[in-house]
This record gives structure tokens, sequence and C-alpha cells, in this order.
């Protein structure tokens, strides 16, 4: 019923426009990136133990991660797929179940959008977009009724202002990220996106939307032009190795940055890593100076938007998710068991990428889980039932950080002396 | 009887106007919906096949639906395109590329 009254009062009375701060992209990351032995076609394999992992609790993970039980036709338990840890750059964990293999392109869901986002992060690099352009510089779909205010930054922090209900299997007749992904809006998902109404001022009000992140991708197109269907595998995958890249299109030729994103969990690891050292690879810079300080940045919308029971830990940046909580309004850190420099990508069905600067660490967990373990989302420090192999975060995370000690980084590589001619 | 009739007609009358409004409020979405499980199920097979690689028994068991039974499928394996039939809808979506992926297609 708010909803209804949402709407009605939104086709009555135009949104009043609360002017928003620009973004400054500020050089740098608040975390140590050491200098790194270069990354090639295959990732380099480390002693687990050698590494600072402890082989008793990291065997206790595995078992849990992997508590897999099989034939599950009703799709009821814990189903991971792959899990890939690296530490200093080096694989130092890996297993692969249900038939996949380390080349397998999984599923990402919404992981989709921090990837998304990494490829803004490489055209503002180039100077070919700047997060404060309002989308309507380049989308013509955003340009009425109040939604030409709405700035890249604005949908990337998903605090557009449209409107949009996003839940997916509990409520699928009146889902906007359902039906933007396979009916109304499938042949043209910005488009559908943007017929929206502008219900709040763009900037003030956080909500999970699937329909920002394709605003965005779409804003690229005219940018980028012809190279624009190539341009994440020629800006970041190819550079960085992660060939197992897929990234299907909707009906217009826009990337579906909100949720089809496939690689393998290798690959994911390197898109990480390639995020946790400040967008640098192997020397070279893809990502603008400040871009992934920014995405790692609380949303500013997050601070005025009341908070519901589904959403209390969420703690948006840019398309990822920190671990800094809001003390101001006793909100606790999304996973209290890790470092406070963590932070995320997280996707429907146990589909995850976390990286922990502070262990210098990238953990990706790729899952098809259709039912979970409690959340502490929802409900703080339960523990879900032993009895049963299902997927909780928490107790994932938990079983992790029991089993890391803290490592130094291997010493930087020495450069080699050229032989004199 | 009058009374009766009166009060039978102030009932059916509220409940065509709340129907009406219901409609008014998610007409689209309520329209729309029947296209969105052979969608489902034609776009996530054929990502499952060809964009992951997976075999047909992986992929039937990975698109299977609880809510709303399907009505059939048809895999189109030298063309990579797979049409799906559910609420008496049916929808195809195609294989598009080895980078492309799958895409519905109407």
């Amino acid at each position: 019923m708010a909803s209804v009254l949402t709407l009605l009062l939104a086709c009555s009375t135009p949104v009043e426009i609360v002017p928003q701060a620009a973004v400054v992209l500020t050089p740098g990351v608040p975390w140590n990136v050491p200098a790194r032995e270069p990354i090639g076609a295959e990732l380099a394999i480390a002693d687990a133990e050698a590494s600072g992992l402890d082989p008793e609790a990291l065997a206790a993970f595995d078992a849990y991660a992997f508590s897999t039980r099989e034939p599950d036709p009703e799709r009821k338990f814990q189903r991971t797929n792959a899990i890939v840890i690296l530490r200093h750059g080096r694989v130092v964990y890996e297993r692969y179940a249900r038939g996949t293999t380390p080349t397998t392109p999984l599923l990402t869901w919404s992981v989709s959008k921090s990837f998304g986002a990494t490829v803004v992060g490489a055209a503002v690099h180039e100077g070919l977009v700047d997060v404060n352009q309002p989308a309507c510089k380049t989308l013509p779909a955003m340009c009425s009724d109040g939604r030409e205010h709405v700035r890249l930054t604005d949908l990337l922090q998903m605090s557009s202002g449209l409107d949009w209900q996003e839940t997916y299997e509990t409520s699928p007749v009146f889902s906007s990220v359902m039906a933007m992904l396979y009916t109304r809006g499938a042949p043209d998902m910005a488009a559908y996106v943007a017929s929206k109404p502008l219900v709040a001022s763009p900037g003030t009000r956080w909500v999970y939307s699937s329909g920002d992140s394709n605003v965005v991708s779409a804003a690229l197109k005219a940018p980028l032009g012809d190279r624009y269907a190539s341009y994440p595998f020629t800006a970041v995958a190819e550079p960085i190795g992660m060939s197992t890249l897929r990234y299907e299109r909707d009906g217009s030729g826009t990337f579906v940055a909100s949720s089809y994103v496939y690689a393998s969990a290798r690959d994911v690891a390197r898109w990480g890593q390639l995020v946790l050292d400040d967008g640098v690879w192997n020397g070279r810079r893809l990502l603008a100076e400040g871009w992934v300080r920014y995405l790692t940045t609380l949303a500013p919308a997050f601070h005025t938007t009341p908070v519901d029971l589904e959403h209390h830990m969420a703690n948006p940046g840019a398309q990822w998710y920190v671990n800094v909580g809001d003390p101001s309004r006793n909100l606790e850190k999304p996973w209290p068991m890790l470092p406070d420099d963590a932070f995320g990508a997280s996707g429907h069905w146990g589909k995850a990428m976390w990286i922990i600067p502070s262990w210098d660490m990238v953990v990706v967990r790729l899952g098809d889980d259709r039912r979970y373990g409690c959340s502490w989302d929802v409900e703080p420090d339960c523990e879900p039932d032993p009895t049963l192999p299902l997927y909780a975060k928490h107790r994932l995370l938990g079983l992790l950080a029991a089993a890391v000690r803290p490592h130094e980084p291997p010493a930087p590589p020495v450069p080699e002396q050229e032989d004199a001619p | 009887m009058r009374r009766a009739l009166r009060a039978i007609g102030v009932i059916v009358g509220s409940l065509v106007v709340l129907v009406l409004l219901l409609l008014a409020w998610g007409g689209q979405a309520v329209r729309d919906f029947p296209w969105m499980p052979s969608s489902y199920e034609a776009k996530e097979y054929c990502s499952c096949r060809w964009t992951s690689g997976r075999d047909d028994a992986f992929c039937d068991a990975f698109v299977h639906q609880t809510v709303v039974p399907t009505q059939g499928r048809t895999v189109d394996e030298a063309g990579r395109a797979v049409t799906a039939r559910a609420l008496w809808v049916s929808t195809t979506a195609r294989w598009a590329g080895e980078r492309e992926g799958c895409v519905l297609v109407r």
C-alpha cells in the first residue's frame, strides 16, 4: 500500500531536487599495495601453510564449504560450485564441485554489478566519462521529468531516485528486476528502467536496484561508440588474463551489468586482485586513479536512508559493499569476523567475492544455493542448523577467519640487471 | 428483499471497483507476467548450456521451476537456441557467440 501511495504522489508532485556534492576522485587506496611478482597467464600456486593459513582450520573451512549432498534434485542443500583464495596474488586454496572446472564460466548474478563498475573505471581512466555527468548526457531516455538530474554516480551508488522493486522469486509479479530481465524490459533494459518515475531526489535515497546498474551500462554506449561491444574485454579482461569472461547483453546490445557476467572462479579472483591492487596490473594502470577508493566508499545516501530489516547490513559503496557499519545508527558491520578494510561483491544464490587488504587476500565463492541457512543480515548472531548443510555467509567467513594468520607478503622482486652489450 | 438486493449490489460494486483499481495499479505487471516463466527458462537454460558449457541434465535441474509448471522445451542443438513453453506462452533464447552468450528473442 505504501508503494501505491508513493507512486500516486510521484505522479502528482514533481520531486524537489536537492543538489548533491560532486564526487572528487582521490588517488590511492587506504591500504598498502605491496610490490608483486608479475602475474602471468597461469596463476602461481603457493603452499597454504607457508602463506599463513592454518592447515587444521582450513580443513574445517573446506569441509563446511563443500558439505554438498548429492544427488539434490530439490536443490535443498549447500551447493558450492567453486572456491578460490588468492594470498599475495597466488592461489593458496581452490576446490571445485558439481562438474565445475577451473575454466568453467560460472554465472555470477549481482557480482556482475561490481564488474560493470570496474569497467566504468577504465572508461573514466581514458577520460571518456565523468561520474558527475548526468546519465542524460549520453542517454536521451534519462532526459525528462526530473531524470535529467540523475548522475552516473547516483546510479552507481544505487541512489538514482527512480522507482524500483527489487524482489525475485518471492514476488515475481510486481518485481521490477524480473520484468527487466524476462518480460517488458528484456528488449532494452535501460529504456525500461528509465521509464520508471523519479520518486526521490537523486543521491538522497539508497535503494538496491539492478535497474540503476543497467542504465550506467547503456550510458557508456555513446562515449565508447564502436568500441562498446569489445570494451569490457579489451579494457579489463584481456590485460588481466581473464580469458573465460562471457558478458551477455540485452536485446538492444547493452551489457547486462546487473546480472550476466560469467567467468571462472580463478578469473573472478584475477579481477579481484586488480581491484585489491588499486586498478594496476603488472605495473600497468587500467582503472582511473582513485576509482577503487570511490568504489569502496560508503554511498552518501546510505546515511540518510531509513534502513529496513532486509538491508540493515548492506553497507553499499558504488556497486561494491564495504565493512564499516554505521555506529551513529547502531548498525553492525556486515562481516564482523573480517577486518574493517574488507569489501566485496555479492550476488544471488551464494555468489560472492571478498577482498581483504589487511590479509592481502581475495576470496571467491560461487555457489548455486537456492536455500540459505540463517543470515546475520536479518538475525544477528544466529547459527545455522549444524545437521543441515546449508550455506550461511557468516559461517563460511568465520571458518575462513579462524584459518588466517598474519603473513608478510614475499619480498618485492628485484629488477633483473640487463646484460651489458 | 429490496434491501438485500441493494446490499448485494453495493458489495458487488465495491468488488468491481477494487478489481479495477488493482488492474490499474498492477495491470501492466499482471499482463506481462505470463511471459516470465518461459523467458526465464529459455534464457537461463540457453546460458547454462552454451555460455557456461554445461550438459543437458545439469541445466535441466538448474532451471527447474517449482511454482509454475512448464509445458516443454525445444532445444535446437545445432543452432544453439531453446524455446520454452509455460502458461501457454512460448519464448526463445538464442546463443549469440562465445563472448556474447545468450539473449532472449521474440
